[in-house]
């Protein structure tokens, strides 16, 4: 479900861009973290349907799914979301698909630990963001 | 580009946006935000988000316990009446928050850009200080701003380094308010922070209307259902706040 509200914000803020510059988009690139569990279909279906009614209704997505890498801050530990997926199983076991990390994946330092020292202090980019712009 | 952080600016375009704001915690702020919500919600629809990710005192106050629902549009609010809330702690429940300060701009972002708004009026509860949380939303929006202190001059002097903070980038506050300046008793009005004149003469020095509230020790009984409140420190801010 959540898709659909992100899928919003990308068509908006494209369109916004293009606007602003005077250009036509053929294809949108999006990098998604894989920690927030979206559902790539889900996505690309949301975005076709909203860009329908915008100005970048001819635009393609292409979605990135970034397997993103976590440093601890406390021990130096370098770790992947493979080293942590029995916590993050947890939260989908915990709140089910409309989960916290779902909606906001910022909120990873709330529920996952370094594996070797058990630090929630870690840095990791969780952000969803526009990698590129192709006319 | 941030998707999420443009989705933010748009939802919070031509809104009313009033933040309560303080330097210092535990001043009253999630109480005068509530109070000020609800004030409102009995005129016209209004929205409370709750922007203190740690604390969540708002859910607290109004005694809610339950987790959003999400629809398409984005973070459905619960729902008082005409008043509409949204909280992190509406997405975590029971579960600790404990964040990097990146990942908390993070948080605030994801949370003002996917409320599914539907008010032109909305109150905004803030943390105590001037971290990330001030700077995600100053990037998203320009609040009006209520400044909260009490009368204590240690509180004074924190509540005045934020003013300059908020003067230097552009944002005069509407009202400086002294909570919790006095308590009624049948021999008279006690002061229990001093005298009020310091925070009379912060807001003459910059220009800035200031207010007080009394002490209200009731205000206990409605932790958890504060809409159910219609105690003195409401009744004096529905005078401070005609409009
Ligand atoms: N005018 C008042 N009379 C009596 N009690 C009050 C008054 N204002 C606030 N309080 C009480 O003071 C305490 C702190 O209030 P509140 O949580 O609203 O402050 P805050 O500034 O939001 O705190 P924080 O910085 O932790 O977010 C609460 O117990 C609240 O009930
Ligand atoms: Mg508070
Ligand atoms: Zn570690």
């Amino acid at each position: 479900m959540h898709e659909w509200a992100i899928a919003m914000s990308v068509v908006s803020s494209v369109e916004k861009w293009s606007t602003e510059k005077n250009v036509r988009v053929g294809k949108v690139i999006l990098s998604v973290p894989s920690l927030s569990m979206l559902e790539v279909e889900i996505l690309r279906e949301a975005f076709d349907v909203i860009k329908k009614d915008s100005k970048i209704a001819d635009a393609k997505l292409e979605i990135r799914l970034r397997d993103q890498e976590f440093s601890c801050r406390v021990c130096g530990n370098k770790f992947t979301l493979g080293d942590i997926k029995p916590q993050l199983e947890q939260v989908l076991k915990d709140y089910g698909e409309e989960n916290p990390l779902h909606i906001v994946p910022a909120l990873i330092t709330a529920f996952a630990k370094c594996p070797k020292c058990g630090s929630n202090d870690f840095d990791v980019d969780t952000s969803i963001k526009v990698e590129a712009i192709e006319l | 580009m941030n998707p999420i952080l443009e989705l933010a600016k748009e939802r919070f375009k031509g809104k009313k946006v009033f933040a309560v704001m303080s330097a210092k915690g535990g001043v009253g702020k999630s109480t005068i935000a509530s109070l000020l919500a609800l004030n409102s919600s009995e005129k016209r629809g209004t929205a409370l988000i709750d922007l203190d990710v740690y604390g969540n005192s708002v859910l607290k106050l109004f005694g809610i316990k339950k987790l959003h629902e999400v629809s398409k549009e984005g973070i459905e609010p619960f729902k008082i009446g005409n008043l509409s809330i949204y909280s992190v702690g509406g997405l975590v429940g029971d579960h600790y928050v404990v964040l990097t300060g990146k990942q908390e701009g993070g948080v605030i972002e994801s949370l003002l850009g996917f409320t599914n708004l539907k008010d032109d009026l909305v109150f905004i509860d803030t943390p105590p200080g001037m971290g990330e949380e001030l700077l995600t939303l100053k990037r998203i929006l320009k609040p009006e701003v209520a400044l909260v202190t009490l009368p204590s001059r240690l509180s004074l002097k924190t509540v005045e380094q934020m003013l300059i903070y908020l003067l230097d980038t552009g944002i005069k506050p509407k009202v400086i308010i002294g909570n919790m300046a006095f308590l009624e008793t049948k021999n008279g009005l006690i002061y229990p922070f001093g005298n009020l004149e310091p925070v009379l003469k912060l807001g003459e020095e910059y220009g800035i209307r200031v207010e007080f509230l009394p002490i209200d020790p009731s205000i206990e009984d409605f932790i958890g259902r504060i809409q159910d409140y219609s105690g003195c420190i409401k009744v004096t801010l529905k005078r401070i706040f005609v409009s």
